[in-house]
């Protein structure tokens, strides 16, 4: 055997053994269950979270979630009610973990639901396999509108604001917030998004809907760091050369929080404003940055402890406090959604809740009171999309400490409904 | 050194050349030197410094940065040809490559393979081409092919592999990379081949460390020529430096370029240059125009200094110099006026030394050449006088008797002031002195019609010779009823005691003397009398100052005159001798 051939075989057998333990290895080491037992499971959901890692606190706030929504079930729901089996697996935030994870969760324990995923790069494969075998897949936590339109299929479900729907209400508010500024002149935007499906989707979402509601703006740069990027100093400097009047932001959970740390010790919050209307006003955010967290930055999320201030929204934030011990991130209530809306399309779908065309019929019927809705709102699947409908909150930060570690919150809100958000839907589908 | 100066004829050309030579010129060339040279030097030494600071950053090390930043993108990239390498041993995906037919797809393991690439945060995704493929098979989860065709992309070998690329970023999208390997080695036409799609930044961003913020930006220049930033985005094309620093190309087609932003710094620096120009301008104004204000202060203060120590030095000892000017002027015109008032009584009190000498020689021989023959003439007169029965000569005769007394007085007069007696000191009972002199000169006061006061005073003793004393006052009283003389009035005496002096004033409410007299009061034969020597009030100063004692004269014209004899006051522990 030549020298050059032993060294590719030696090559062929690590990358064997390499791929043999990740493949084998770790989604069983990652697996837990909640709720009923297997053998008296009605229906089982496997749900798929990163738990370690920057993006780690969403998915264990999530799993809090989903306990809180087993209690809430439990004492909300009928005793003849559909009993829900609950997987958990831990994706690591990797793709071929979260797909190995799902394939196992439909075809070894019988999951006829998939729920989570918090990365849309990794929904966009896990939504593949759930339409190849014939699962439902709940998204409680990704946004790419990707997932609703390219990827489309009969038994894809999201409970929670997808990026169209926030880049929409961030293009109104930026409409009406600037508006003295674009009465001027054009707002010359910079754009920092991860560098991944759901950074692109963000942009391109926002920009068309700048464009939807005539903005007048220029594009000053579009800056792409990698997910969990360590350093982001190259990339703030680069925004501070590219003088912007605002910057808009898509990172999110321990990358938003890296960047706002790194960036407040340079000038960029004073030369330009600064927009996150996607998960920029995450509860982690503020209680990672304590008092470090700027005043005036421009931020939403897909639900927030503050608003609104309705009983059930009161009751989940204080809920999940008494199980924690702290506060709950965005990821929290979409998990908490996400199980709640299988639970009530299971029930609405009655006896045939066995029959997939019932539950997606179910589904796409859905009307939920969740946490975020406000006084006098319920959300509401659309039927066409499979995108619930949800009503936008934008806010400042401002001083508050009613929800330590936090030292900021967001106010002064703008709220954007899905009558204001959702008419031209239609037409770009 | 000759001067050029142009001098008028009101000043000397010598004074006109010490002022050109002047402190205050002086002052300001060594001002203008003093703020003007350490400013030079600074200036001289901040370019110096600065222009070696800059060849440092820019040339000393930068061989050795830009070497090491070739050789971290070439291992990134041969990492990535490793990981390749792997993929593409896969016996699946060998299969899929060489084997496949069109219409076919991939079996679960081998897309298992090919999701762990995704995992790495430097790849978007995976594309193959099997040999029977027309079109190769993306497994990508982003919109990153829109708009680009993978055939137009600039082809580069490397390493046994081949970098397709790399599609440029545009506003939608990042840039990428694919880098492709055959599994059965590169033909000049490969049919089958894997290939990794690689985010443009993960490799830009190993030129991060050559950033010098503010002096130097690194970029990638790949084959088409743009300008890649270390964050991966497009870099508008502009005008270069001629400090711009190309690499070698570290794969073949592509070049690291350091572009010199030294524009921006350069800017403040240069900005700061000229400030120093114009501070050190506006510092030499400031020195000129604060040294021609000081030069003209102190020449509004020394001419007037210069003037009057000519008119002392030409003789004028009268007119006052004026005590002006600010610190060290103050203190000179001080002490010249002090110079010029102690030259003024030096000066006198030689003249009054010279003139008694004279007049003591003078005296002396008249007394001895007039005071004989007047014995001998008076009596002469006084045994003819005898025998003369004629009322008329007899009177006329007396006349003579009492003129050559008169005589006699003034010669003795003339003697006593050229010698003076020496004053024997001893407690003085001032009150009985005055007294004493009131009550002889009541009568000749009486006669003519003034009234001669004395205001009460308690008891008060001076250290004098009490003869000498009742001399000076007898005369300054008799001086005072001669001048109310034929017109009456008022003599006032006065004593009191201040400090450690007597007072004895003596003051009539006559004529008065005019400014210019008054001075010359004391001076022998000055007198204002149509009979007078002129030497009693010089004898007085004379016996004053034999006293320790002073005399001045005070007086308004028209209201009178007022003279004061001061007189030490008798202590304890006077000297009884």
């Amino acid at each position: 055997m030549s020298r050059q051939r032993a060294g590719k075989f030696f090559r062929r057998l690590m990358l064997f053994s390499t791929v043999y333990l990740v493949a084998m290895a770790t989604p069983q080491a990652s697996a837990e269950a909640l709720g009923a037992p297997k053998e008296q499971a009605d229906v089982t959901v496997g749900c798929l979270y990163p738990m370690s890692g920057r993006a780690g606190v969403l998915g264990r706030d999530s799993v809090v979630g989903i306990r809180l929504a087993l209690k809430y079930l439990e004492e909300q729901a009928a005793p003849d009610r559909a009993r829900l089996r609950i997987l958990l697996g831990d994706t690591k935030s990797k793709l071929s973990t979260a797909t190995t994870l799902a394939r196992r969760f439909i075809e070894d324990e019988g999951a006829s639901f998939l729920c989570g995923v918090v990365n849309s790069s990794v929904a966009i494969e896990v939504t593949s396999i759930a339409e190849s075998a014939g699962a439902f897949f709940i998204g409680t936590d990704h946004a790419s509108s990707r997932l609703t339109d390219e990827f489309f299929h009969d038994r894809y479900f999201r409970v929670t604001n997808d990026t169209r729907q926030s880049m929409t209400a961030g293009a109104l508010f930026i409409k009406d917030y600037f508006s003295d500024h674009l009465a001027r002149k054009p707002l010359r935007i910079s754009y920092l998004g991860p560098d991944y499906e759901y950074g692109y989707q963000v942009w391109a979402d926002f920009r068309e809907a700048l464009e939807r509601f005539g903005v007048n703006y220029e594009i000053a740069g579009a800056l792409w760091p990698r997910l969990s990027e360590p350093d982001y100093s190259h990339y703030i400097n680069e925004l501070i050369t590219e003088k912007p009047d605002l910057v808009v932001n898509s990172l999110w959970g321990g990358d938003f929080v890296a960047f706002v740390t790194q960036a407040t010790e340079t000038r960029l919050f004073e030369t330009a404003r600064f927009a996150n209307f996607e998960k920029g006003g995450d509860y982690e955010i503020f209680a990672q940055l304590g008092e470090n967290m700027p005043l005036g930055l421009l931020l939403a999320s897909r639900h927030h402890n503050n608003w609104p201030e309705t009983e059930f929204n009161q009751w989940f934030v204080e809920e999940f406090h008494r199980e924690a011990g702290y506060y709950p991130s965005s990821g929290a209530q979409g998990a908490f959604t996400g199980i709640v809306a299988i639970a009530e399309a299971v029930k609405n779908a009655g006896a045939n809740y066995k029959d997939p065309l019932a539950i997606e019929q179910a589904f796409e019927q859905l009307a939920l009171t969740t946490p975020e809705d406000p006084t006098g709102f319920q959300s509401s699947m659309d039927p066409d999309s499979h995108q619930i409908q949800q009503v936008m909150a934008i806010g400042e930060t401002v001083p508050d400490d009613r929800y330590p570690p936090a030292k900021v919150m967001l106010g002064n809100w703008h709220i954007y409904y899905p009558a204001e958000l959702e008419p031209r839907r239609a037409e770009t589908k | 050194m000759k001067s050029i100066i142009k001098h008028d004829s009101s000043t000397p050309p010598r004074l006109r050349t010490l002022q050109r030579n002047g402190l205050a010129r002086r002052y300001l060339f060594s001002a203008l030197l003093i703020a003007l040279v350490p400013l030079g030097l600074l200036a001289i030494v901040y370019d110096t410094q600065y222009v070696r600071a800059l060849d440092k950053v820019t040339e000393s090390r930068t061989n050795a940065r830009l070497s090491g930043a070739e050789n971290l993108l070439r291992t990134f990239l041969q990492e990535r040809i490793y990981e390749l390498e792997g993929l593409a041993d896969i016996p699946e995906v060998f299969e899929w490559l060489t084997t496949a037919q069109p219409g076919d797809t991939p079996d679960r393991v081998m897309l298992a393979q090919l999701r762990q690439q995704l995992d790495s945060p430097h790849i978007y995704g995976v594309v193959t081409k099997p040999a029977r493929f027309d079109q190769p098979q993306w497994y990508l989860t982003q919109t990153l092919l829109e708009g680009v065709s993978w055939r137009t992309l600039p082809v580069t070998r490397f390493a046994g592999a081949e970098l397709l690329g790399p599609a440029l970023p545009t506003p939608d999208r990042p840039g990428w990379i694919i880098l492709r390997l055959s599994p059965t080695g590169f033909d000049p036409a490969p049919e089958a081949w894997i290939g990794l799609v690689i985010r443009l930044a993960s490799l830009t961003e190993q030129i991060q460390d050559l950033t010098l913020p503010g002096l130097q930006a690194p970029l990638i220049v790949p084959p088409q020529k743009v300008l890649l930033t270390s964050v991966g985005n497009l870099k508008p094309p502009g005008p270069g430096s001629k400090k711009d620093i190309n690499s070698r190309a570290f794969i073949e087609g592509w070049h690291i370029r350091l572009q010199w932003l030294g524009d921006p710094l350069l800017g403040p620096l240069e900005s700061a240059r000229f400030g120093l120009i114009f501070l050190a301008m506006g510092v030499a104004l400031g020195v000129i125009f604060l040294s021609r204000h000081l030069s003209k202060r102190l020449d509004r203060q020394v001419t007037p200094l210069i003037e009057g120590a000519d008119r002392v030095a030409s003789g004028d000892f009268d007119t006052p110099l004026g005590i002006e000017g600010t610190a060290e002027i103050g203190y000179l015109s001080f002490a010249l006026e002090r110079m010029r008032l102690r030259l003024k009584r030096l000066v006198k009190s030689m003249v009054d030394v010279e003139r008694r000498a004279v007049l003591g020689q003078f005296s002396a021989g008249v007394a001895h050449e007039i005071r004989n023959p007047l014995a001998t003439i008076k009596t002469t007169i006084q045994a003819l006088s005898r025998k003369e029965s004629d009322p008329k000569r007899q009177k006329l005769m007396e006349s003579v008797d009492h003129e050559i007394d008169r005589v006699n007085d003034v010669v003795q007069l003339l003697l006593d002031y050229a010698r003076p007696r020496e004053a024997k000191a001893q407690k003085v009972n001032v009150l009985d002195v005055v007294e004493t002199v009131k009550i002889l000169a009541d009568a000749v006061a009486h006669r003519h019609g003034v009234e001669l006061v004395q205001v009460e005073h308690s008891q008060v003793f001076a250290w004098a010779d009490p003869s000498q004393i009742r001399q000076i006052v007898m005369n300054l009283v008799m001086n005072a009823i001669q001048a109310l003389e034929a017109i009456g009035g008022r003599v006032v005496i006065r004593v009191r005691q201040q400090g450690l002096a007597v007072y004895i004033s003596v003051s009539d409410n006559g004529p008065g003397v005019s400014a210019d007299h008054l001075s010359h009061l004391t001076e022998p034969f000055f007198t204002t009398k149509t009979n007078g020597t002129g030497l009693g009030l010089a004898i007085c100063k004379q016996l004053a100052q034999a006293n320790q004692g002073t005399l001045r004269f005070q007086s308004v014209p028209g209201e009178g005159l007022k003279v004061t004899l001061r007189l030490p006051l008798y202590l304890n522990n006077s000297n009884p001798e």
